[in-house]
């Protein structure tokens, strides 16, 4: 390393490094969440793993029962959900935070706070689930959740209750991800990276952001109306009262399907960056493949119903998702031949990340065929919910998302701790791991065939199933201790390797362009890009990135920076200003945690707490904002001087509020779904009363419009400077604290109570989603106000108002749409 | 190769005798879903060969052979042949498993799955009403209708049909038909809580004249002069808490929490496919029933005195 790099190097770390000691936890730069992410999900992994050791030892003989059925029901709940929701999708997102900066030449995520909140939340949703382990109260209606089985009559406990309010708190860290790496990806990626530069696993870890946005709020929205069933007498799903069980299913596979290619996504994506350093060629067919993730994407959200072939469906409809179920086989099958294909036209080199991807192939095309097989409506109508689909499943999701994983983290092991990887020890444990898993679960399609249901803790003997189950429960344990072996041989590694050079696999991708040892600010100038495979061509680039031969090479000011560019063609459009360390993302989600135990435990004045400290510590969070000490235009050493972010129309800000507002408007869309549904399917739904209302909606209608009018000209008033911004900003905030006045004293009185019919309970929670929304907005304007008095909003700072005005205009919409399914009846 | 290997691997498959197994199936849609499997089992088999022997080629290929075209490759094998096979085979299985229509007037058994039992009802002329086991008439399609009490079951026989949820608010129909006469194993298909793994249920199949004869016997109440002990038994039966949850058609007992109880004795199994129906086994299960079946939700009956039981068990054996 030449003595100005040393320089640069140390300039640059003395501003973004961790401080020392415990206090490292407060560090937010995406590194360390990213890390974070991996360490606890792989933890999490381990911990369901030994649950389902558990599991298996109990199935080993016929007629076992060691473990009762209680236990035994709250180890299946809580394997499947810790997999799901606490291993594949966290990990594969802590992947995606550690990597996608690095790999697009960024120094940092655009909202590091934001991603050190979501991963506090991920963790003590956690710990929360788990805690219910010391209550004695563990879930135990399965990870799926079925009503009727886990509402308030058949499950009083309040297992059902851990399940819901921890699930959905560990989902606000896949929202905070998915934003974060949608903005990342689109706007801050190094200049001339555009989108056809893009490394593959960028588009993969793009599509599958989006697919969160979309996926995880119909399951948000449907734990939500649960809770609101269990814990307030709401009804949705009670078939009594004009509710509907399969209205849960929908709204639960909804998410479970794309959920499923959200997990396969990113792991393909690993899969095509180790074909590509091993093949030593970029992929083939790249714009073959980057439709093949669009197309599965898209198709990924028509196939839920594949999960319900046996709740009576009419077979027309089952006929329309069994064709949209085998044609994602489709864009899965392109991607294999373009893998195939590119290791066809490379030199292959054998090594444990690509022995690996060969063990992917064969398990995944493996499952890839038994998910064909069971998307033909008369075979599942057979395996469905047997243990023919338990060994499906685990094809799909162990040979397509665990193998690939275990790729990446050898392949990526090297960048993580700075040492290169022996082999001899990985490829004992692959073969290990390998073999475990065909012994687990390729005799399991059997078991099912021959008649044994999923999820019994026990079965009699005599039927047959008796050597099945001892050959997987051997294998399971195979399975562990190849498990055991990669653990073993990645920490020897860490511990104990040989220091490499910065690209020990000679790979063609910017991660492997930064100083050896992972640097906290990546780059110490941003390269400019050329090609999808910078470093195969451009072999000097990591000595003129260290020098600061790129862009942003003058940390002068001491201020975490990283480069905004444009969307399509990745021309440098601004500075994004970042935040260093600090404790508010663990505060704000430890104050979540009040929040949602007061619910838990039913304690009105602890949820009220949990939120006000919530909204506290956001607001005290908003008041720092990382451009605060900035100038307004940078010199970034580009062509010409940038602005940060906080004048610039493309602000990372606004697309993360819009993005936000897409997920939002998801999850209403599916309460209008759930609404509709109801009213058509439910076979205990009365006609839509007329809501009696004197008026009030009406009225209530005006205020709400005349607040976003008032709103909009407050805008006006910010740009010529005037003070009419203040005074309209008032003016808006009376209206909508007289529009929530009147809507609760409608809500209150013109409409029956929850509790009595479903279609009461819709009104509410729609009207219920609207007041949050509103009241949201309410406080950004009253905060932007506050903010315009101290002087730090103007015509010329106009993010904050930007932000706060649209987050109006939307609960202005969102309050329409609300008010049009209440007056419905009038009209029909 | 298929011809010969098909019947010896499912000789080998199912060489375990006694399984409920869906590639030995006794009814047409069992049948289709068998013959379905094993389209797709060679299918699937060379496509995975297929696909592994172009990975491992491309990556331990000898010098000497071609590269074959990543365009061919990624169209032909990632594109046209999975557009062409799948297409095939979609076609292929519309035409197949599509469950008997019923003829003119169908045998219907009306099923209600509960937390952890089936009712089964026979409506009509000679009503009947029995639980976890359906008789039904050798090669006539039986229209099932199926509701549920509390949460969400699945009725499954494997060798008759696949499975059919069972929904609270709602009536599912499945039709079932057996083309030989035999005994037919099924089981709760959906996770239903606690006692899910204990919810078994037997289809017999008989010729059209035993079914007759069947319904017949069980369409009416058993008479039978009892024994003191057992004429004991019926006193306490309908004095203790049996009668709350139990039915026996021609008494008092009315219940109808648990499964109705006319003629218990005549059941193979008892507690939904959990105990043999033994004798003696009947004294053991109403001690233990509270516990074995009904978990957390009822009262355990340790407060009934053993010879008390004994004398209940011994009424309920008179049950034919």
């Amino acid at each position: 390393m030449t003595r100005p790099g040393v320089q640069l190097h140390e300039r640059l770390l003395a501003f973004w490094a961790n401080p020392p000691g415990w206090r490292a936890a407060s560090g937010v730069n995406h590194t360390s969440v990213g890390l974070r992410y991996i360490t606890t999900g792989f933890l999490f992994f381990l911990v369901g793993g030994l649950l389902a050791m558990a599991m298996r030892a109990q199935l080993a003989w016929s007629g076992n029962t060691d473990l009762g059925p209680d236990a035994y029901n709250q180890l299946v709940t809580m394997h499947g959900t810790t997999m799901m929701f606490l291993f594949a999708v966290p990990i594969l997102e802590g992947l995606g935070v550690y990597l996608i900066p690095k790999m697009i030449g960024a120094r940092d995520l655009p909202y590091p706070r934001l991603g050190a909140f979501g991963y506090w939340c991920f963790l003590l949703g956690g710990i929360f689930l788990y805690a219910s382990f010391l209550f004695d109260a563990a879930p135990d209606g399965g990870w799926f959740m079925y009503v009727p089985l886990n509402d308030k009559q058949f499950a009083p406990g309040p297992g059902a209750d851990f399940w819901l309010l921890g699930v959905t708190f560990v989902e606000i860290s896949a929202l905070t991800a998915a934003v974060e790496l949608v903005v990342a990806i689109l706007k801050t990626r190094a200049p001339g990276m555009t989108l056809a530069r893009m490394p593959l696993f960028a588009w993969y870890m793009l599509a599958t952001a989006f697919m969160m946005l979309f996926a995880f709020p119909p399951l948000i929205l449907g734990s939500v109306l649960l809770e609101l069933e269990r814990s307030f007498g709401f009804v949705f799903f009670d078939v009594t009262r004009g509710g509907d069980p399969l209205l849960w299913q929908h709204l639960f596979w909804i998410f479970g399907h794309p959920e499923v290619y959200l997990i396969f996504l990113p792991a393909a994506g690993i899969v095509s960056v180790v074909v590509e350093t091993f093949a030593r060629r970029p992929l083939v067919g790249y714009s073959w493949v980057v439709a093949a993730i669009l197309g599965t994407a898209v198709l990924s959200f028509g196939l839920w119903v594949h999960h319900m072939y046996t709740t009576g469906i009419p077979r027309l409809s089952l006929s329309f998702f069994s064709a949209a179920s085998m044609a994602v086989a489709i864009p899965s099958g392109v991607q294999v031949f373009a893998w195939i294909a590119t290791l066809w036209h490379g030199r292959p080199v054998l090594s444990v990340p690509l022995l690996y991807v060969l063990g992917f192939f064969f398990t995944f095309v493996l499952g890839g065929l038994t998910g064909v097989m069971v998307a033909l409506v008369p075979f599942d109508w057979q395996v469905h919910d047997s243990h023919f689909v338990v060994a499906h499943l685990h094809y799909v999701l162990f040979g397509g998302m665990v193998f690939p994983l275990f790729a990446g983290l050898y392949y990526w092991w090297p960048l993580f701790t700075g040492r290169t990887p022996p082999r001899r020890l990985g490829t004992v444990g692959f073969w290990v791991v390998f073999a475990g898993f065909h012994a687990t679960f390729l005799p399991m399609h059997l078991t099912g065939m021959l008649g044994m249901p999923r999820r019994v803790y026990t079965y009699a003997e005599g039927l047959g199933w008796e050597w099945l189950n001892l050959v997987s429960t051997l294998g399971g344990f195979l399975l562990t201790c190849g498990i055991a072996v990669v653990v073993a041989d990645l920490v020897l590694h860490w511990r104990r390797g040989e220091a490499h050079d910065g690209n020990p696999w000679q790979a063609g991708t910017l991660e492997w362009a930064m100083r050896p040892g992972v640097p906290p600010y990546n780059f110490a100038s941003i390269p400019r890009v050329h090609e999808r495979m910078p470093l195969w061509q451009q072999p000097e680039l990591p000595l003129a990135i260290a020098q600061g031969g790129h862009l942003l090479a003058a940390p002068s000011a001491g201020r975490r920076e990283t480069l905004g560019t444009n969307a399509i063609d990745a021309r440098p459009e601004q500075v994004i200003c970042l935040p260093s360390q600090t404790w508010l993302p663990l505060w704000a989600a430890l104050t979540t945690l009040l929040a949602l135990t007061g619910v838990l435990v039913q304690s009105a004045v602890l949820s009220v707490l949990g939120t006000l400290l919530t909204i506290a510590v956001l607001l005290g969070w908003a008041a720092r904002p990382s451009y605060a000490e900035s100038p307004v235009h940078i010199d970034a050493g580009a062509d010409r001087p940038l602005p940060n972010q906080s004048v610039s129309p493309a602000a990372p800000g606004l697309w993360g509020l819009r993005l936000a507002l897409v997920a939002s408007a998801v999850a209403i869309a599916h309460l209008l779904f759930a609404f509709f549904f109801l009213w058509t399917v439910s076979p205990a739904w009365t006609p839509l009363p007329v809501l009696s209302s004197r008026g009030m909606p009406f009225i209530s209608l005006s205020l709400l419009l005349s607040g976003g009018v008032l709103v909009q000209l407050a805008w006006r008033g910010l740009m010529k400077d005037s003070r009419a911004f203040y005074r309209y900003c008032l003016g808006a905030l009376t209206m909508g604290i007289a529009f929530l006045l009147l809507l609760s004293l409608w809500l209150t009185t013109h409409v029956p109570p929850p509790p009595t019919h479903a279609y009461a309970s819709v009104i509410h929670a729609l009207h219920g989603f609207q007041a949050v929304h509103l009241s949201a907005a309410m406080v950004l304007v009253g905060f932007v106000a506050w903010r315009w008095r101290r002087g730090v909003v103007d015509s010329t700072h106009v993010l904050e108002a930007r932000v706060a005005v649209e987050a109006w205009h939307y609960a202005v919409v969102i309050g329409v749409v609300a008010h049009a399914v209440a007056l419905l009846p009038r009209l029909s | 190769m298929g011809r010969i290997a098909t019947p010896v691997l499912t000789l080998l498959l199912t060489a375990c005798s006694g399984a409920p197994s869906m590639l030995a199936p006794q009814g047409p849609q069992a049948a289709a879903a068998a013959r379905l499997w094993w389209v797709m089992f060679w299918g699937g088999t060379a496509i995975l060969a297929g696909v592994m022997a172009l990975v491992l080629l491309a990556v331990f290929r000898p010098q000497r052979l071609g590269v074959p075209s990543s365009h061919l490759l990624i169209t032909g094998g990632g594109l046209a042949f999975p557009i062409v096979a799948l297409t095939a085979l979609l076609l292929y299985s519309f035409s197949s498993g599509e469950p008997t229509t019923p003829t003119q007037s169908p045998l219907i058994i009306e099923v209600t799955g509960h937390q952890w039992w089936w009712d089964v009802r026979y409506p009509g002329e000679l009503p009947v009403i029995t639980a976890n086991e359906i008789h039904l008439p050798v090669g006539r399609p039986v229209q099932l209708r199926l509701r549920s009490a509390d949460v969400i079951h699945s009725l499954w026989v494997p060798q008759l049909a696949g499975k059919q949820d069972l929904i609270p608010g709602h009536t599912k129909t499945l039709t079932l038909q057996a083309d030989a006469s035999g005994e037919y194993r099924g089981q709760c298909g959906e996770f239903c809580g606690r006692h899910h793994a204990h919810m078994a249920l037997w289809v017999y199949a008989l010729p059209t004249q035993a079914f007759d004869d069947w319904r017949q016997a069980r369409a009416t109440p058993v008479v039978t002069s009892l024994a003191p002990q057992a004429q004991r038994g019926r006193e306490l039966f309908l004095a203790a808490r049996c009668a709350h949850c139990h039915s026996i058609r021609g008494t008092a007992a009315k219940g109808n929490a648990g499964p109705d109880l006319t003629h218990v004795a005549s059941r193979n199994f008892l507690g939904a496919g959990l105990v043999r129906n033994r004798p003696g086994a009947l004294t053991r299960w109403i001690a233990a029933h509270p516990r074995l079946k009904t978990g957390k939700r009822a009262e355990l009956f340790d407060d009934l005195a053993a010879k008390d039981i004994e004398a209940i068990a011994a009424y309920l054996e008179q049950l034919h």
